[in-house]
């Protein structure tokens, strides 16, 4: 995709300000703190919210590591939703609330979503949230970043990338953003000796809409070095949902046959 | 970093409030009035000549030390400050000779019952003051204090602690919801001296209003009640300028300030024509003055900050606008220098780089590897450049005092110290609590010329130390950047509440595998002046030290928290107790500024 764009994170530069993390709900009109309702509370690390949530569709992961070669590191990794090139999310998605969308995003309508949580469960990063709205009926939604589309259609960078005050973050073509990690990576291992510094994102899933400069292999920062694509989801997509399909309309189908036979028998006995 | 006077380089102060630089320009400080001239002292100082004889150098630009004071005066007491009366020096408060009226002692002076009311804006002490539990029995002790505030902080309802009986308390608080500075119209100076004027962007809420609109309807009820029944000594305040209004009329407190008549007085404005000696109109009366030059010692201008003044002058943007300076915003950097001379206005006379005669050598030619800011052209016979000269610019080499361009200083070279009380030069002194003895000075352990108070030693609430046998932890405080000093500002707000929602000590694991706390437990930290509960955070980022040969642990913890404020309703978000309860009344020896950074405690799980 020659116009897909994407989110450099610069891991080396992130000094877990969380900026990133408050302009997101800032622009997106998410909440933080309510009194009885959604609270937090220190559990033994800066680390808050200890999880993404439909209401944090993006957050800081905090890491102690002692890095074998420079002793220790705390790592700070951005979490969010990546924007697979090949997104489980979007060919499980029965509603196509989830789709790819403009520039490689991975679109979310909230309005089409039926609160299956498919995504949540095929997602090989754990990244959609479902938040159940109500307990009686069951309705829930999803949620997760989709990159800010209100601003990134409008020529705008994402509201993380705007206010980070560390420059470690970028938004743009994504080759240009994985040539930038590629250099950014060699200075790393070189001059500024992180010899495990690596790009994590260029070629993962079709290619992540992230793309990382880490310090430290992705498994110190609880990411899967080689996350594969979730090999039900394919079965879900390419069987099942046509099979589900099926079987609704022979359901219906059957319904109706039932219909007219009843009513046929209904007849007979009339005319009996 | 270094180089001072050079472009790109210089005293580059990292300051912890957003406009520290325009309060202490301001006189937020004790020893100090508008623009760095010293307090008047009744022992010192009774008399305008005391003052301007005592306080005036022969040499250097405070020479002109009599005109700054004669303006500020006139500033405020205007028709009334004369030369007949010294131009109202009478009228000004002056405090006891030798004074110390710095943050401990006041809290101490207030705890002694010397202080009957205080009037805090903004300042919220029984979270962020040293030894936080003697300075909220403090408040307690006051007759009256009024607060002008944006949440109800600790402060505001420091009668409703956990614990206390709010009916014991007598001191009648009275709060007044105040603007947030985005609520309100103004300028703030950064440390750079860059003076910008900044919007109003929202309406504050409800009833609250802007600082200087609290002051401007207390002013004007004070003026009202001295004119209806004048004491012994009314006439500083019945003759006090105080014709700031113009602004919309509130309901409740009517007529509000024009911010832009406040402006013009800091700038300073001439109050008869004034004419020079060729006969020269140098400012009409009335008209604003665009330099300091232009001040008078005779009466004739008056100012409110000389180091202010043309800050609100019209002037051009560079793009074809000519507006008050600090409101400009044009982008022109002629020197490709990043110094921008048409956006804002820097103090003093929009000189971007101070000590600037330092970015040239001893003949006034440019050093040698670009950066050129200014030096001598001897074809137009003065320094020429992108800044404005920070010394006498028509000197050519070779003139008596080419190469003493340090005009603050009576010699005019730049100093390498300046008189601190222990000075020269800072040297190594432990804490007063300390965990070992001064390496370097065995003989002299603490800093000689600190400040120790002993009130209430060894009482529950009190000013006590301990010595490593009882508390044998380093403990510090510092901030996290999900709130802001003492939380006013933060501890009220979702987002951040949410990402530092408690009060949290971060401990080696090494001290944590000793006392048996696993990160995640609650202990409790206790020094000689309090104990607090807060979150253990057991991290790899702390590591036991070795001292003198001692292996000796550390424990860190945030400042911000306090139990939420107020009422109920109206509490913080984030809570927690404050890391103050163990911090000590100890000054340093130059502001006396509270030890806040290093004690001792020691930590239990709870």
């Amino acid at each position: 995709m020659a116009d897909r764009l994407a989110m450099y994170i610069d891991a080396s530069k992130c000094m877990a300000c969380r900026g990133c993390q408050v302009a997101c709900k800032q622009w997106n009109d998410n909440r933080g703190y309510i009194p009885g309702e959604r609270e937090t509370t220190n559990v033994g690390t800066y680390e808050n919210p200890l999880t993404l949530d439909s209401q944090t569709w993006t957050r800081i992961k905090f890491t102690e590591y002692d890095d074998p070669d420079r002793g220790f590191q705390w790592l700070f990794l951005k979490e969010g939703c990546m924007h697979c090139g090949e997104a489980a999310c979007v060919d499980v998605c029965p509603t196509g609330a989830l789709k790819y969308g403009p520039n490689g995003i991975v679109t979310f309508e909230r309005e089409l979503c039926n609160g299956c949580g498919y995504c949540s469960q095929f997602c090989p990063f754990g990244i959609p949230q479902l938040e159940v709205l109500n307990t009686l009926t069951g309705e829930a939604k999803s949620s997760k970043c989709f990159f800010c589309q209100d601003r990134t259609t409008n020529g705008m960078k994402p509201a993380c990338v705007k206010t980070c005050p560390a420059a470690a973050l970028d938004w743009g073509d994504r080759d240009e953003m994985v040539s930038k990690a590629e250099s950014r990576v060699a200075k790393l291992k070189g001059e500024l000796g992180f010899p495990q510094a690596n790009v994590y994102g260029k070629t993962q899933l079709g290619g992540l809409g992230r793309i990382y400069v880490l310090t430290a292999p992705p498994a110190e920062y609880g990411l899967p070095a080689d996350p594969k694509y979730p090999a039900m989801s394919t079965v879900w997509q390419k069987i099942l949902q046509p099979v589900g399909q099926v079987a609704f309309a022979a359901t219906v189908v059957g319904a109706v046959a039932a219909f007219f036979i009843a009513r046929r028998n209904v007849h007979m006995e009339e005319v009996e | 970093m270094g180089n001072i006077g050079r472009p790109g380089g210089g005293v580059n102060a990292l300051r912890g409030e957003s406009n520290v630089q325009g309060s202490t320009d301001m006189a937020v400080l004790a020893h100090i009035i508008p623009a760095y001239m010293a307090t008047p002292s009744a022992g010192n100082h009774p008399t305008l000549a005391d003052y301007l004889e005592k306080e005036t150098p022969a040499t250097s630009y405070w020479a002109n030390k009599p005109k700054f004071l004669i303006s500020l005066l006139k500033a405020w007491w205007g028709d009334h400050a004369t030369v007949e009366n010294d131009f109202a020096y009478d009228y000004m408060g002056k405090v006891e000779s030798a004074a110390n009226h710095y943050w401990i002692a006041l809290f101490e002076a207030m705890h002694a019952g010397n202080i009957k009311g205080a009037w805090i804006m903004g300042q919220n002490p029984a979270v962020g003051g040293p030894n936080a539990r003697f300075e909220r029995q403090a408040l307690e002790k006051l007759d009256w204090m009024v607060i002008q505030e944006i949440f109800q902080t600790e402060t505001v309802g420091f009668w409703q602690e956990p614990g206390k009986v709010p009916s014991d308390i007598k001191t009648e608080v009275f709060v007044l919801p105040a603007a947030d500075a985005m609520e309100k119209e103004g300028s703030i100076v950064t440390s750079g001296r860059l003076i910008q004027w900044r919007p109003k962007v929202a309406e504050p809420p409800g009833d609250a209003l802007a600082d200087h609109d609290i002051l401007y309807f207390v002013g004007r009820r004070l003026k009202e009640l001295y004119a209806a029944e004048p004491g012994p000594f009314a006439d500083p305040i019945t003759y006090l300028t105080w014709d700031y209004g113009g602004g919309p009329v509130h309901p409740l407190v009517g007529e509000l300030v024009d911010i832009e008549k406040v402006a013009y007085e800091i700038n300073g404005y001439a109050t008869a024509d004034i004419i020079d000696a060729d006969g020269n109109v140098v400012a009409r009366s009335g008209e604003m003055l665009n330099t300091f030059g232009k001040l008078q010692a005779d009466g004739t201008t008056a100012c409110g900050n000389w180091l202010y003044v043309g800050y609100y002058y019209p002037m051009s943007d560079g793009e074809g606008n000519t507006l008050p300076a600090s409101k400009r915003r044009g982008q022109k950097d002629p020197g490709g220098l990043g110094t921008y001379p048409y956006y804002a206005y820097s103090w003093p006379v929009n000189r971007r780089i101070i000590y600037n005669r330092c970015s040239a050598d001893s003949q006034g030619n440019s050093w040698p590897g670009g950066r050129e800011l200014i030096w001598w052209d001897a074809a137009q016979g003065k320094w020429t450049g992108y800044d404005v000269p920070d010394f006498a610019a028509t000197k050519a080499p070779g003139d008596p005092g080419f190469n003493d361009p340090f005009i603050m200083k009576t010699d005019g070279k730049g100093w390498l110290f300046g008189a601190l009380n222990e000075g020269p030069f800072p040297t190594h002194y432990e804490p007063v609590e300390s965990p070992t003895t001064n390496a370097l000075y065995p003989n002299q352990q603490n800093n000689p010329a600190i400040k120790i108070w002993r009130t209430n030693e060894g009482q529950d609430i009190g000013n006590s130390y301990a010595d490593v046998s009882e508390f044998p932890i380093v403990a510090t405080t510092y901030r996290v950047v999900e709130h802001w000093q003492a939380g006013g500002m933060s501890r009220w707000l979702e987002w951040l509440a949410e990402a530092q929602p408690d009060m949290f000590v971060e401990m080696s694991e090494e001290l944590a595998a000793e006392k048996g706390i696993k990160s995640g437990d609650m202990v409790a930290v206790k020094s000689a002046r309090g104990e607090l509960k807060a979150v253990a955070i057991v991290t790899k980022r702390f590591k036991p030290l070795t001292v003198n040969g001692q292996t000796v642990h550390q424990v860190g913890m945030p400042w911000h928290f306090g139990w939420g404020g107020g009422d109920e309703r109206y509490q913080a978000l984030a809570r927690g107790e404050a890391a103050n309860k163990l911090t000590p009344h100890v000054g340093d020896a130059n502001t006396t500024i509270p030890e806040y950074k290093a004690f001792l405690v020691n930590v239990e799980k709870a």
